[in-house]
Order: C-alpha cells, then sequence, then structure tokens
C-alpha cells in the first residue's frame, strides 16, 4: 500500500513538472493555440524567471516566458505585435529552444505597435518559439506585462494538454 | 604567448619604413599571406579589411562589415594562443558608424575559444536610445542556465576592451585602465577555459542589424593577446 501510494504521489508529481506549461523551460512553452479573431495574450513576466542568458549576440539579463506554436500545411502569414508594456520589453522569434544559450531570433520587436511580421522568416509544418523578455540596456530588473495581439491568420497546432 | 597584433599599430610603420606614408606602413591585409599578423580573414557575407587611419595614433586599423544574413562573419584569427590557461586580450573598437543600432540589434565582436567551443563571446549591442553596450557571455557552472552576463556602455569613438580568463576568474575591463579594479568579474567560470583561438571582429547579427547596419564598418586596432600582465591603455 506504502508502495503504491508513493507510486502514485511520484506519478501524480512526474506528471505535473512534464506538462507545467507556465513559459518557464523549453518544454513548458506556452502553446499559442488557435488564435480567435483578435486574440490577445497577456504575458507578466515577473513571474518568470531568467532561464535563457543569451539568445544569440543578445544578453538577456531579465525574466523570459516563452510561448510555442507549430505552422500548418502552409508557413504562418501572421504578426506577434506587442501593443501595451510596463516595461522595456524584447519579443523574440525563435527558430529553436535551448535553456541558458538560447539561438539567435529570426524575428525581434522591442518597440510598441511594431509587429513581427512571420511571413518569411517562417516555415511549413515547423515548431517556433516566442519570447518574451528585456533588452540588454533594461538590465536585470527589466521585467513585467506585455500585451501582446495575435494574427488570426497564425496556423498553430495544439502543442500539449494538460489533465487536471 | 605573448602575441602582440601590430599589423594595425605604429611599429608596422618602422618594421616597413615607410613612416612618411600612412598607405605603404599598412599591409595589404590582416592576415599574414598579405603582410599583416593575423593567421586568417575568415569572411562570409562581410569584410575584413585593412583601412587608414588607424586608432590612438596608429597608421592602420581593421575595418569590418556584415553585408549578409544572420550566418555572416567577417573576422580576423588568431591562432598563436596553445591551449592557454590564462589569456588576456584586449582591443581597440569604434562603432560611431553604427547610428541606428537597436537595443535588439547586435553582432558578435570577439570569440575566444577553447578546444571545448568559445569560452568568452563579447557582442555589441543598441543601447535603444542611440548607444551602444558591448556585452560578455562566459561559462559558469554555478550559474543558471550555465553562464554568466553583463554589458557595460561604449562611448562615441574609440574604447577600450580588456577580457582576461584564468579558471575559474573571468574579468572585463571597459575603458577602464585600473589593473585591480574590472568593471566585472566572474569567478565561477567551468569548463574548458584554455583557450586556442581568438576571433575579431563582426559575426553572427540578429536580423536587425543587418537591416540598421548593413555594410557599416566597424573599426578594431591595437589588439594585444598575454598571458597575465594587464594590457592597458
Amino acid at each position: 500500500m506504502k508502495k503504491l501510494s508513493a507510486l502514485i504521489a511520484l506519478s501524480l508529481f512526474a506528471a505535473s513538472s512534464a506538462y507545467a506549461q507556465d513559459g518557464g523551460s523549453c518544454g513548458g512553452a506556452i502553446p499559442l493555440s488557435a488564435p480567435a479573431p483578435g486574440t490577445i495574450v497577456n504575458v507578466d513576466t515577473s513571474t518568470g524567471t531568467g532561464w535563457i542568458n543569451n539568445y544569440g549576440p543578445l544578453v538577456s539579463p531579465s525574466n523570459d516566458i516563452v510561448y510555442t506554436f507549430t505552422t500548418g500545411a502552409a508557413a504562418a502569414t501572421g504578426s506577434i505585435t506587442p501593443t501595451a508594456s510596463s516595461y522595456a520589453f524584447a519579443i523574440y522569434v525563435l527558430g529553436s529552444c535551448t535553456p541558458g544559450a538560447g539561438p539567435t531570433p529570426i524575428g525581434a520587436t522591442s518597440t510598441l505597435n511594431t509587429a513581427i511580421a512571420l511571413s518569411g522568416i517562417t516555415a511549413a509544418n515547423t515548431q517556433y518559439w516566442v519570447a518574451v523578455t528585456g533588452t540588454a540596456a533594461g538590465g536585470a530588473g527589466a521585467n513585467g506585462t506585455v500585451t501582446l495581439s495575435v494574427d488570426p491568420t497564425l496556423p498553430v497546432t495544439l502543442q500539449g494538454f494538460q489533465i487536471d | 604567448m605573448n602575441t602582440k597584433m601590430n599589423v594595425l599599430s605604429l611599429a608596422l610603420v618602422g618594421l616597413c619604413g615607410f613612416a612618411g606614408s600612412a598607405m605603404a606602413a599598412c599591409p595589404a591585409g590582416p592576415d599574414t599571406a598579405h603582410g599583416g599578423a593575423w593567421s586568417a580573414v575568415n569572411a562570409l557575407g562581410g569584410t575584413a579589411v585593412i583601412a587608414t587611419p588607424g586608432y590612438a595614433t596608429t597608421e592602420c586599423r581593421l575595418d569590418s562589415a556584415l553585408t549578409g544574413d544572420a550566418s555572416a562573419f567577417a573576422t580576423v584569427e588568431d591562432d598563436s594562443p596553445t591551449a592557454e590557461p590564462s589569456y588576456r586580450a584586449s582591443f581597440i573598437i569604434n562603432a560611431d558608424t553604427l547610428t541606428t543600432l537597436g537595443a535588439i540589434d547586435a553582432a558578435y565582436i570577439f570569440n575566444a575559444n577553447s578546444s571545448g567551443g568559445p569560452q568568452i563571446s563579447l557582442s555589441i549591442v543598441g543601447d535603444g536610445a542611440g548607444g551602444h553596450l558591448v556585452s560578455y557571455v562566459v561559462p559558469d557552472t554555478n550559474a543558471a542556465g550555465g553562464s554568466d552576463i553583463g554589458s557595460f556602455p561604449l562611448t562615441a569613438g574609440e574604447n577600450h576592451v580588456e577580457i582576461q580568463i584564468a579558471s575559474p576568474t573571468f574579468g572585463i575591463w571597459v575603458n577602464n585602465n585600473n589593473p585591480t579594479g574590472p568593471n566585472a568579474t566572474v569567478t565561477n567560470v567551468g569548463g574548458a577555459t584554455a583557450i586556442d583561438t581568438a576571433f575579431l571582429g563582426l559575426a553572427g547579427p540578429t536580423p536587425g542589424y543587418i537591416t540598421s547596419s548593413n555594410g557599416k564598418a566597424v573599426g578594431f586596432d591595437q589588439f594585444d593577446s598575454r598571458r597575465t600582465t594587464f594590457i592597458g591603455f
């Protein structure tokens, strides 16, 4: 009985860890699941941790919250636009995800209402990541809220699910 | 090892005997095959060439410019280090041409590699207000993510940057001539830190760097590397 309880407890813990989609790890990247028209994603990096130290030549001293999407039969033609923020944010579109030493972004913006156009930088049937973080100039304290407007033409598929 | 890359300095004037002619004092190219002192020039989607005048009263400098994409590089390579457990390097950088570099626009400017890969990476990035920062990444086995990072502002014109790695310590000096007071120190540098190769010049830009600064030359001069002694300026 003790063994069974322990096994159940271990299984619950493992399931919780494996599917924790809080944007605090590559495996825990939050799916940008099929957005409705005008989908708004509210991000608060102050609840996260700094787990990606650099995106290629761009150092990232502040916290990182990472989302993910996978294109369908065609490349994405939508866009991701920051429309409001409480700090000096940076939004990066990544072709891979690595904790610590991250890849050089394939798209980026740090300006409100300046979109990252996904056309031309994405391919079909490929997974991408979107990191919400801060700039080198902002330093470690550059954390806060960002509102993202995700273009509804972004073709995505569900990356994972959780049964609570 | 005590390599002083005088290819970009006045010392070459004396060697060549062309003190009265700045152009003649400069080699045809940065590498030894063209009269320079560097082991090799590596350029794909960019150029790494000798230009005049140099900085700090020297005759010649290195101009590095990128014209490609994120895989572009335009560097000179120093193979004279041989698994150096203690390594210092210093150089001047002038990035005044990068007038529109944004806070998310960056490129590498220096790498010191061991047999295990990059150990010290320096990059230049915009500060979002028209200025520039130099950033460093060094391995740190005790740090989250396995590395330590930091950034320091560059001034307009010539900037002196010096780094030192002697496991387990890393230090960086930016326009700082105090041997005992680096701008930052990392005390838990781990991994294979013995330096074998150094690269100076622009490489690995972000898409925004290419968009904002395509073809703009960043100047380098007065590269010097040693085992231990503070180089300064």
